[in-house]
């Protein structure tokens, strides 16, 4: 029986209006019985947020990638955020893309971890012979007409063009080579090694230690001099090998050692270097010419000849099980082309670019660009363009993939670094 | 750029794995590039542990071997075993006078990282001679390997370098000169063995988790993170679970201990056990938030500063126990997030008793967790995440260049799911992206006695009416009244239930000018006892926010009702 009645009439105002007020929400409390739980907490809460007191319903999620990655029952184990230092691709134009295809020279800089990935960065429109670039001592040296400079990276904020952040001037002038073109660069030894154009047996080789131009002015002796142009420098077996533009040349190589160094005799061959690429021990050339050249410190001779080629870009790329020499060319039939060399064989269509992109032509330079093969290449009408291949497939499984120069330009395609 | 690495289950044996780099613009599974993994090397089902330094990644647990990526994305086994033969050496012709012994290594100048010397050649006496190499290998295991170095002691020195050689040379002659010769080989070092954990601590490369070697640590050489120059094992004797760095301290999670590596060389390196009681239930389960480190174990959750320890469980220890207890394997392979947008750590234990069959993650609201008077710590604020989807994986990957970041999850489908999508406007932020759960919510109060406790049968209450506060323009939600006593919940189904449909919906008025914030119900017919349970629920709910509930409430008998059809007794 009840000890008193029942009280009639609502008790109000009610107790508890948890949330506001000062009374905020609390998370779940899971101990003892749900009788124990205090008045502002919570015996479950799924899906939800405690914010200002209140509970909110959870944000969601939204879908990345629309097909599925490896396979619909793959399992994502691991997401990682990557933002080393990684290294550009520096492609480099007659003219400047989207401005001028003849005035002057430009230098571009291809990362995918920038937006624009590829950006126009310095471009010098009063240059009229060449520009060229390549590392020394953890910077990016460009050379251009008689110039050297150091570029100074201003990274543009993600969204923004350098040219457009910074102006098209964002290196150092260091030094100018007054009557000469500087066509190469190369560090070796801990020095700069610049290859300087004043015409066949009048050009040289400066050297730059970081502090000291050896050029044969101020005082200094510059390394070689009384030579044909250089036209590329390459290093092999503890030697620096240089390369002449002009036809019949040949290369000769240099010890290491201070400037001025001593240079072996021309070892004699009928081509103009384009470019050069060590692989397996040896040297290998080519010359813009029907074939590849190796000197394996013996002879200096072809190796391989597509008849009616033009055979320019090489490099070496290890896939992941073995390394291997690429070389770019453009056929009879105006294609771009990829063929590859394991050591013991030539493979000469290993991709054929112009096969899945119409337009493309000479494989100018060839790239390993961040696991995957990189192709700057001349086109039809349309100018230097970009392909990169899907990782490691080079062979074009899955085709490469195309990049238009920036904002749109159709500038001739020189070459490109990776620093 | 972002990573991701993705397995499915092999043919016949293990599993087959790829590795990925993406970008934030990635639609399509043709928007992720593969990285190449080198042919001798297999994935391994597990996740992976990984530490940055100098630009390259260090990876350990998800591959056969210990792995790093290069900033060009070259990937790659850690540390190159030396060369297996002897040197093949011979008088040849030159111009040395000295006795000598000849050695190999193998190195990738890509990334400067060198194998240790190969065996010692016979020494070879020389009187105006030349050393003649011959048979130099020419198939490193390694295929990172682009040279082959060789090494020459002279009348007793350090080896020293003679000359770097692109592999593929089979035969050399060389006769350079002492003062010719390039850097001493001064380091002993060797290949880590295979483990799963790894931190970079004071310029090395510290690993954990060796398989054959559960309780030992392996450090690198200083500045060379792939050379193996040093090991420790644990005080306690216990395997190592895993490593974390705190404010500079190097903590070693064991089974049931924690230890703490102090020193700079091997002079001063040190172990000592730092709690003998608490242990850790997985390394991918350790977060740092804000210099604090969360440590799940047996007995729930710890945070520590590397000094002192303080116990977050409070509120959830029982049932974390029976959890654990229910689902051990799921727990000493849990890993968790740092959301930083909701101000959670988020634990994923998949399937999880209290949310029926649902994958569920422990979210911990650590805006509490701050010290107390008296050298205590303020307790978050837990709440479940649920979702029928299994996830492997969440991060905050931030866009390249940029200081701001999203939260991303990995799941079993193939796909990545962005998160922190509060926009209703952007398909997935409702229903976690069609996942079957529909994000559902789900809250339920403890049983209120409004601190009037009843006493007799008589002296219980008889509910009349219930506002709930809620803004609910958008989802409707289903309020769920159960009267009773203490176990209101679950001991039997809702006294009464009610619908609330999304205002928006049933209301003309536009959202930016009158949200609906108060829901009355009446009357409540049959809504008696001492407490009341209010639970509110929803599929696919969008900005639903809660502010709390007002009942009103009659004098009225203890027991619960049997049904709704119970008579009013006025």
């Amino acid at each position: 029986l009840p000890r008193r009645g029942l009280e009639l009439g609502n008790r109000r105002p009610a107790i508890l209006r948890a949330g506001n007020d000062g009374f905020a929400w609390g998370g779940m409390f899971l101990e003892g019985n749900p009788g124990t739980v205090p008045a502002n907490r919570l015996r479950h809460a799924e899906n939800v947020r405690l914010r200002g007191g209140s509970i909110h319903s959870r944000g969601g999620l939204t879908r990345v990638n629309s097909t599925a990655l490896h396979s619909s029952s793959a399992k994502i184990l691991d997401l990682q955020d990557f933002q080393a230092r990684t290294r550009k691709m520096y492609p480099l134009f007659t003219g400047c893309p989207g401005l001028s295809t003849t005035v002057g020279f430009s230098a571009s800089w291809y990362d995918t971890d920038q937006s624009p990935t590829w950006q126009r960065g310095l471009y010098y429109n009063s240059a009229s012979s060449n520009v060229v670039a390549n590392v020394f001592d953890g910077q990016l040296y460009i050379g251009i007409d008689d110039t050297l400079k150091v570029l100074k990276l201003i990274k543009s904020p993600y969204g923004s063009e350098a040219l457009a952040f910074a102006g098209s001037e964002q290196a150092e002038h260091l030094h100018k080579f007054t009557g000469f073109t500087i066509r190469a660069l190369e560090q070796f030894d801990g020095k700069l090694f610049i290859g300087l154009d004043a015409g066949a047996g009048a050009s040289k080789i400066a050297v730059y230690d970081g502090l000291t131009i050896h050029d044969g002015t101020q005082g200094t002796t510059a390394d070689l001099t009384g030579i044909d142009p250089p036209s590329r420098f390459c290093r092999i077996r503890d030697k620096l090998a240089v390369g002449f533009s002009t036809n019949p040349s040949g290369i000769r190589l240099r010890d290491v050692g201070d400037a001025p160094g001593t240079w072996g005799a021309l070892i004699v061959g009928a081509l103009a270097t384009a470019h050069m690429a060590s692989y397996k021990d040896n040297l290998y050339l080519t010359a813009d010419s029907t074939s590849v050249w190796k000197y394996d410190f013996a002879t200096l001779a072809t190796v391989n000849t597509i008849a009616g080629s033009t055979i320019r870009g090489l490099t070496t790329f290890n896939d992941g099980a073995a390394q291997y020499l690429f070389y770019g060319y453009q056929s009879t039939l105006s294609q771009a082309i990829i063929g590859r060399y394991d050591g013991s064989s030539f493979v000469d269509v290993h991709y054929n670019i112009t096969a899945a992109y119409a337009s493309a032509r000479l494989p100018r330079t060839l790239l390993s660009y961040r696991g995957s093969l990189a192709a700057l290449t001349s086109t039809a009408a349309s100018g230097g363009r970009l392909y990169i291949s899907k990782g490691n497939d080079t062979d074009g499984t899955v085709a490469y993939t195309e990049t238009a120069q920036p904002s749109g330009g159709t500038s001739g395609a020189l070459d490109a670094v990776i620093f | 750029m972002w990573l991701a690495r993705t397995t499915v289950p092999g043919g016949t044996f293990g599993a087959v794995g790829k590795f990925w780099w993406w970008l934030p613009t990635a639609a399509t599974a043709s928007d992720f590039t593969e990285i190449p993994v080198p042919s001798n090397i297999n994935v391994v089902d597990l996740k992976e542990t990984s530490a940055h330094y100098d630009g390259s990644l260090y990876i350990n647990g998800g591959w056969t071997d210990n792995m790093v990526l290069t900033p060009d994305l070259a990937f790659w086994a850690q540390g190159i075993r030396p060369p297996t033969g002897i040197p093949d050496v011979a008088v040849g012709v030159g111009t040395l006078t000295a006795s000598v012994i000849c050695y190999y290594s193998w190195i990738d100048l890509e990334t400067n990282e060198r194998s240790p010397l190969s065996a010692a050649s016979a020494t070879l006496a020389l009187t105006a001679d030349g050393v003649q190499w011959s048979n130099l290998p020419t198939n490193p295991q390694n295929p990172r390997v682009t040279h082959i170095e060789l090494w020459r002691s002279v009348d007793g020195s350090l080896p020293r370098l003679v000359m770097q050689r692109q592999i593929g040379v089979t035969s050399i002659l060389e006769s350079v000169e002492v003062g010719s010769l390039g850097e001493a080989f001064t380091e002993d070092f060797e290949k880590f063995p295979r483990c799963r954990y790894n931190v970079v601590w004071r310029d090395r490369q510290v690993m954990a988790g060796d398989d054959e070697h559960p309780d030992t640590i392996y450090l690198s050489l200083v500045g060379f993170p792939e050379r193996k120059a040093l090991s420790l094992r644990t005080k306690s004797g216990q395997s190592i679970v895993g490593l974390k760095i705190v404010r500079d301290t190097l903590m070693v999670g064991c089974e049931r201990a924690w230890e703490v590596v102090t020193g700079y060389t091997e002079d001063d390196l040190a172990i000592e056990i730092v709690q003998p009681q608490i242990g850790l239930a997985s390394q991918h389960s350790l977060r740092l938030i804000h210099g604090m480190m969360w440590v799940p174990n047996e007995i729930g959750f710890y945070v520590t500063d590397g000094a002192g320890w303080f116990f977050v469980g409070d509120d959830v220890q029982s049932k974390w126990g029976d959890e654990y207890k229910l689902n051990r394997d799921n727990y000493e392979r849990s890993w968790a997030i740092h959301d930083p947008f909701d101000n959670v750590y988020m634990l994923y234990v998949g399937t999880h008793s209290d949310t029926g069959t649902l994958n569920a993650f422990w979210t911990g609201a650590y805006d509490k967790v701050v010290p107390l008077q008296g050298g205590q710590m303020g307790q978050p604020d837990w709440t479940y995440d649920t979702s029928t989807r299994v996830y492997h994986c969440g991060e905050v990957l931030y866009i390249p260049g940029s200081r701001r970041g999203d939260l991303y999850l990995g799941s079993n489908n193939g796909t990545i799911y962005k998160a922190n999508n509060y926009d209703p406007d952007v398909t997935g932020s409702a229903d976690d992206f069609s996942d079957t759960n529909a994000k559902r919510l789900r809250i339920r109060t403890g049983a209120n006695f409004f601190q009037d406790y009843g006493g007799d049968y008589a002296h219980g209450k008889r509910f009349t009416e219930i506002d709930i506060f809620a803004k609910t323009e958008l989802s409707g939600l289903t309020l769920n009244l159960y009267a009773g006593d203490e176990d209101a919940y679950p001991a039997r189904s809702a006294t009464k239930t009610f619908t609330m449909a999304a205002s928006r919906a049933v209301s003309s008025d536009n959202y930016a000018f009158q949200p609906k914030w108060t829901w009355p119900f009446a009357p409540l017919v049959g809504v008696t006892g001492r407490a009341l349970v209010v639970e509110l629920t929803g599929a696919s709910p969008q900005l639903v926010e809660i502010a709390g509930f007002q009942p009103y409430w009659k004098e009225g008998p203890a027991p619960r009702r049997e049904s709704d059809e119970a008579v009013d007794p006025g």
